[in-house]
């Protein structure tokens, strides 16, 4: 899945589901998430789950999950607004998936979400380049689906692929282990075996 | 009776010197303008590491790091290069401990530029030695002919070369190039009651403590009872008390507008090299001119010009950033020539694929979380292989740096803004431009690099881009008296005798080499004095 098609897949949901008012402001100039006021309004098991069901669409290479579910407790729990934008992106997901005949998104098998985004991106008109969407402040706040794909872009699906650069790229490119993984001192004398 | 002290910073100069003077019953306060930070470092690591989140209770306020920075030669970066902090920027360092050179304390007399230092090797050697101890500093001068001299070998056995190494080790002896281990405050095995590296690759917020960070000694300090630290407490000013000598310095609990004032016996500044100019300016607004020795605090300031150059070889696979940030150097070139300009170089290969600050000819940005922690997001990645076809020149291309020291000079220097921070004080003005010298070094310095990609049989190879390696230096310089610095060779503000600088900011001049080291082992030298005069 290429990231343009996530891209549109997701501008697809946000035209089709109602959402409440965003208020969104830039991420650039290292600002914070906006409060988008109270917790995620459903099951945290659940919503991680479906967060685990996006990252899978958005690295598209299978990976080990454990970080990547700490990575989204942690955010919900201790950053201000993620709880919210990712209960949104969970309900955006649901619907998609109900409007397809399917009970949520999560439990969609991995060819149902690819064809579900498939579908939605036949049913949308082109979006702006994913580097130009970042290069975009994202001021004033926007109700509108565009803002909400950007918001989505941004917090939720870059940050999925920083995640993965840090740890699971380096295995994938024929490290060992990712960096913070002790190996012993000793490591680094020998040829790696994945070499 | 043991004298009190106040300590402005908490740095690793300030935090030797706290050390050193509470083992000897002296009462220090120190004073710490930004937040309290764990240590171990094992939060910042999982925070920056795992979930890509700098914690902004680690951070002090924008406006009290904020600096006017103007010049042809100055970086955005160097607004965040101060980690204001507890334990200041060696909490987020490489942990390189090279010893200066013999003639880099003598470029004048025996190189013809810069500035001699007001004492020589020999003297600040037996410093040398015990700062080593301290840091509990692994590392061999087996392997390099080139090292100073030195009266006690290091107290870790050395991180042997990488396989990477060997590898750039054998081309390069064949082109009559040695590149030898690193010595770094990194436990090679358990020390001090830190444990050994387990190689974890991390370095920058090494969460188990092998990597040395300042805090390592403050809690120790912390643990006497006779040190106290005040986090949050931005020094405003010191005070002139009777002639020739301090009385107190005056703070901002909590960063809030109200002042205290504290007395002590001795005053010590160890800001940075920005900040403790500053201070001592401020400090002469009211205090007199007093503070600010012949007109030279804040002139001669330094930043290291630490070029970096990438190296791909596309006949044999490297795995880079498999042994921590940096694995290996060469002396080679240390030694002066007149063919390079009279001056020395050090090379530093880095075992991280790219530089913290650079960029390839390509574009490809480097990675900086491994030093400096997440960075916002400016890249926009398509998908997994997008990200992984990205990095993969990762497994075939090494970096290598390349620094040649520079000197002060009239365009480069600290003063005071006409802008101001929340209290009202002016902050700190950075002026600094390029001088010939440097770009005569820079030159001299590709000369070396291109030989290097010759020896290296690199197909591509190119420059990265040029860092301060967040060495900023000279500010405070220590001389024979006033006409020409603001300390002795002691760190004794010219004029007082209880008021010292430590750091950096000390430096007449900058060396090839990381200034860590010495810094650590001059603060250890005017703990000392402290004692001994003040105890």
């Amino acid at each position: 899945m290429r990231r343009r098609s996530f891209l549109v897949w997701l501008g697809a949901l946000a035209g089709v589901v109602v959402g409440v008012p965003l208020a969104v402001r830039s991420w650039r100039g290292r600002r914070a998430l906006p409060d988008l006021s109270g917790s995620a309004p459903v099951g945290q098991a659940s919503l991680i789950a479906t967060l685990i069901a996006v990252a899978d669409v958005v690295i598209g290479m299978p990976c080990e999950q454990s970080h990547y579910t700490e990575f989204f407790r942690f955010r919900i729990e201790r950053v201000r607004g993620y709880g919210a934008l990712y209960a949104r992106l969970h309900a955006d997901l649901d619907a998609a998936a109900r409007a397809r005949g399917h009970d949520a998104f999560a439990s969609c098998t991995g060819a149902v979400r690819t064809q579900i985004v498939r579908e939605a991106a036949r049913m949308s008109a082109p979006l702006p380049d994913a580097r130009s969407l970042l290069t975009t402040p994202l001021d004033p706040p926007a109700a509108d689906a565009a803002a909400r794909i950007r918001q989505y872009e941004r917090f939720v699906a870059q940050e999925i692929l920083c995640l993965f650069e840090a740890t699971d790229a380096w295995v994938s490119l024929g490290y060992e282990a990712w960096p913070g993984v002790p190996l012993g001192a000793d490591y680094s004398q020998a040829p790696t075996a994945r070499r | 009776m043991p004298s009190t002290v106040a300590i402005v910073g908490s740095g690793i100069a300030g935090a030797t010197m706290a050390h050193l003077l509470v083992e000897r019953g002296h009462h220090v306060t120190m004073f710490e303008a930004g937040p309290a930070y764990p240590y171990p470092h094992s939060e910042q690591y999982e925070n920056e590491i795992l979930r890509l989140y700098r914690d902004p209770a680690h951070a002090v306020a924008a406006d009290l790091r904020a600096l006017e920075l103007t010049g042809n030669a100055t970086w955005a970066s160097l607004e965040h290069e101060p980690i204001m902090a507890v334990g200041g920027m060696a909490t987020r360092w490489s942990a390189w401990t090279p010893r200066y050179m013999p003639h880099d304390f003598r470029t004048h007399s025996q190189l013809g530029y810069g500035a001699d230092w007001p004492l020589h090797y020999e003297a600040l050697e037996p410093y040398y030695c015990r700062a080593e101890a301290h840091l509990g500093v692994s590392g061999s001068d087996d392997d390099n002919p080139f090292a100073p001299p030195r009266s006690r070998p290091l107290p870790l056995p050395a991180f042997p070369l990488s396989y990477d190494d060997a590898v750039l080790a054998e081309r390069l002896a064949n082109h009559g190039i040695r590149i030898h281990t690193v010595p770094q405050a990194r436990t090679r095995v358990a020390y001090d009651g830190r444990p050994a590296c387990a190689n974890m690759r991390v370095c920058g917020v090494c969460p188990i403590g092998a990597r040395y960070s300042p805090s390592h000694h403050l809690q120790r300090a912390l643990a006497t009872g006779r040190l106290t630290l005040h986090t949050n407490a931005a020094v405003r000013a010191i005070l002139s008390g009777r002639r020739g000598a301090v009385s107190a310095v005056v703070y901002h609990p909590d960063n809030q507008a109200r002042t205290i004032e504290h007395p002590a016996d001795v005053v010590i500044v160890a800001a940075g090299a920005i900040n403790s100019a500053r201070l001592l300016l401020l400090s002469a607004r009211t205090g007199g001119e007093a503070f600010n020795p012949g007109g030279h605090v804040g002139r001669h300031l330094m930043f290291d010009r630490i070029h970096a150059w990438f190296y791909r070889l596309t006949d044999r696979a490297l795995i880079t950033g498999r042994a921590g940030p940096r694995s290996a150097q060469s002396y080679q070139f240390m030694t002066p020539t007149k063919a390079l300009g009279g001056r020395g170089y050090k090379l530093d290969f880095s075992s991280s694929p790219v530089p913290s600050d650079g960029r390839d000819s390509l574009g490809r940005g480097g990675d900086s979380r491994w030093v400096s922690g997440p960075a916002p997001i400016g890249t926009a990645w398509r998908d997994g292989a997008d990200v992984l076809a990205a990095r993969a020149y990762t497994t075939h291309t090494r970096v290598c740096a390349i620094s040649g020291g520079t000197v002060a000079d009239d365009g480069k220097y600290v003063a005071l803004s006409t802008k101001t921070d929340r209290f009202g004080a002016p902050i700190a003005h950075v002026h600094h431009d390029t001088c010939a010298f440097d770009t005569d070094t820079q030159s001299h310095a590709e000369t070396i690099m291109r030989r290097l990609g010759e020896a290296l049989a690199s197909p591509e190879m190119g420059q990265l881009g040029t860092g301060t390696g967040h060495h900023h230096l000279g500010t405070c310089r220590m001389g024979k008296s006033a006409a020409d610095s603001v300390v002795d060779q002691f760190g004794a503000v010219h004029g007082f005798s209880n008021l010292f600088v430590a750091g950096a900011s000390v430096f007449p001049g900058a060396s090839a080499v990381n200034p860590t080291l010495t810094l650590v082992a001059l603060a250890m030298r005017s703990a000392d004095v402290i004692a001994e005069r003040h105890g």
